[in-house]
């Protein structure tokens, strides 16, 4: 049952190494996609992932645990995969964030569903956008951006200022706004303003979180979405788009935008968040089995484990 | 914003509009968010949101003010107004009885 409203939340159960998540980190690897080419510093970055798995079996547990809920077939290599492939995003991500937006964009070789971010556009009203911690999900902001749509995104407060002011600097470089959500009761009033203004609202949904928490099922078990927020589309009467970003073989990024979901109340709203959750799991599933290496589920899929 | 001399005697629009009551607010409450108590149960100073209090959330919040705008033609749009107006019970109903209606359904 849920009982709050979250978003993009990376702070319910913290998937990383304090040590590591921090501005003075990302500003490191800001610096170092400045200095090396992206195809060097994806493998560096591939090592550092790697190596991580080795060294962090617990997490790679996790990470395993949630990946057999797509395919009870895969095992702790496939977990390990995750780490690398989560390292070399992270220098995809540098790069893109220190490159002007037009050349960023240009890793984006491949789009499906453009047309539903114009048709909704054109409706007038904004739309709100779902994705997974899957891919580059960041690029979708910058995909938004570059179509002239104006775009913003949901994220809670970072374990530091200075990491959230950090992140919020690097979307606003592609004229991508942040809306930091925290632990007010009255910030979807804020959002439903953006979203009356024909604003894209992003945020992920795909993990729980302790006060929002709607049970989907994958095909080998159940895990929660922060799903509260599509009852504030439903109110606002805009679409809702599910969308995910992910590498492709030749390390460029395909994009696919799936149709809108439209939010009506179906019966009560346990209810009716539990069907749409399930609609848009159902709509990322082929997808996530098709790369689960580009799953960066690093928490319990239950908000109580 | 509903003045004082509207509630004194004045002959505007809003003496129009019947008083909010206690057990509206009550209603209101019940019908919106998901309180596993009865109307009549609901003190008129308990509080909404946090410790001690009815146990809303923010999409409790959420579906209020939908309820609120659906009920009375009330929309709340700012975040410090819905903090103010939504902290018990009476100062909801004191602070709806203030707003200009646009329609009273359940009213």
């Amino acid at each position: 049952m849920s009982r709050g409203l979250a978003v993009a939340s990376s702070r319910s159960s913290p998937p990383h190494s304090a040590g590591l998540y921090r501005a003075t980190m990302f500003g490191a690897g800001a610096f170092l996609a400045r200095c090396f080419p992206l195809r060097l510093l994806r493998i560096l970055a591939g090592w550092a992932g790697w190596l991580y798995a080795l060294t962090h079996r617990e997490r790679v547990a996790v990470v395993e645990r949630n990946l057999r809920l797509l395919d009870a077939s895969l095992r702790t290599q496939a977990a390990r995969r995750v780490y690398r492939a989560f390292g070399e995003t992270l220098a995809d991500y540098f790069y893109i964030g220190t490159r002007p937006p037009e050349q960023a964009a240009r890793i984006v070789t491949k789009s499906e569903g453009v047309e539903h971010f114009r048709t909704a556009h054109e409706r007038g009203k904004g739309a709100l956008v779902v994705t997974a911690h899957f891919g580059l999900f960041e690029l979708g902001g910058l995909m938004v951006a570059q179509m002239g749509l104006p775009c913003s995104v949901l994220t809670y407060p970072e374990p530091s200022r200075a990491l959230t002011e950090w992140r919020a600097a690097f979307r606003r470089r592609w004229k991508v706004d942040t809306l930091e959500i925290g632990a007010d009761s009255f910030a979807f009033l804020e959002i439903a303003e953006r979203l009356r203004q024909g604003q894209f609202v992003a945020t992920l949904i795909d993990r729980p979180h302790p006060t929002d928490h709607t049970p989907v099922e994958w095909p080998n078990g159940p895990a929660y979405f922060s799903a509260g927020i599509l009852l504030l589309a439903a109110h606002q009467g805009v679409p809702v788009i599910p969308a995910l970003i992910f590498r492709r073989g030749d390390g460029t990024y395909h994009s696919r935008i799936f149709p809108p979901l439209f939010v009506e109340e179906r019966g009560s709203r346990a209810e009716t968040l539990r069907f749409y959750s399930q609609q848009i799991a159902d709509t990322f599933l082929p997808v996530l089995c098709a790369h689960p290496e580009q799953w960066y589920q690093f928490v319990p899929p239950a908000p109580s484990s | 914003m509903r003045s004082s001399l509207d509630k004194t005697g004045g002959t505007g629009f809003f003496d129009s509009m019947p008083e909010i009551t206690l057990d509206d607010v009550r209603t209101l409450l019940v019908d919106n968010c998901m309180l596993r108590v009865q109307p009549g149960e609901i003190e008129p100073g308990a509080l909404l949101f946090g410790p001690g209090s009815l146990g809303l959330d923010s999409i409790d919040a959420l579906q209020l003010t939908v309820g609120i705008e659906k009920s009375y033609g009330i929309a709340i749009k700012e975040p410090a107004v819905a903090r103010e107006a939504f902290h018990s019970v009476e100062t909801l109903r004191e602070w709806l009885n203030r707003q200009p209606r646009q329609n009273s359904s359940s009213a």
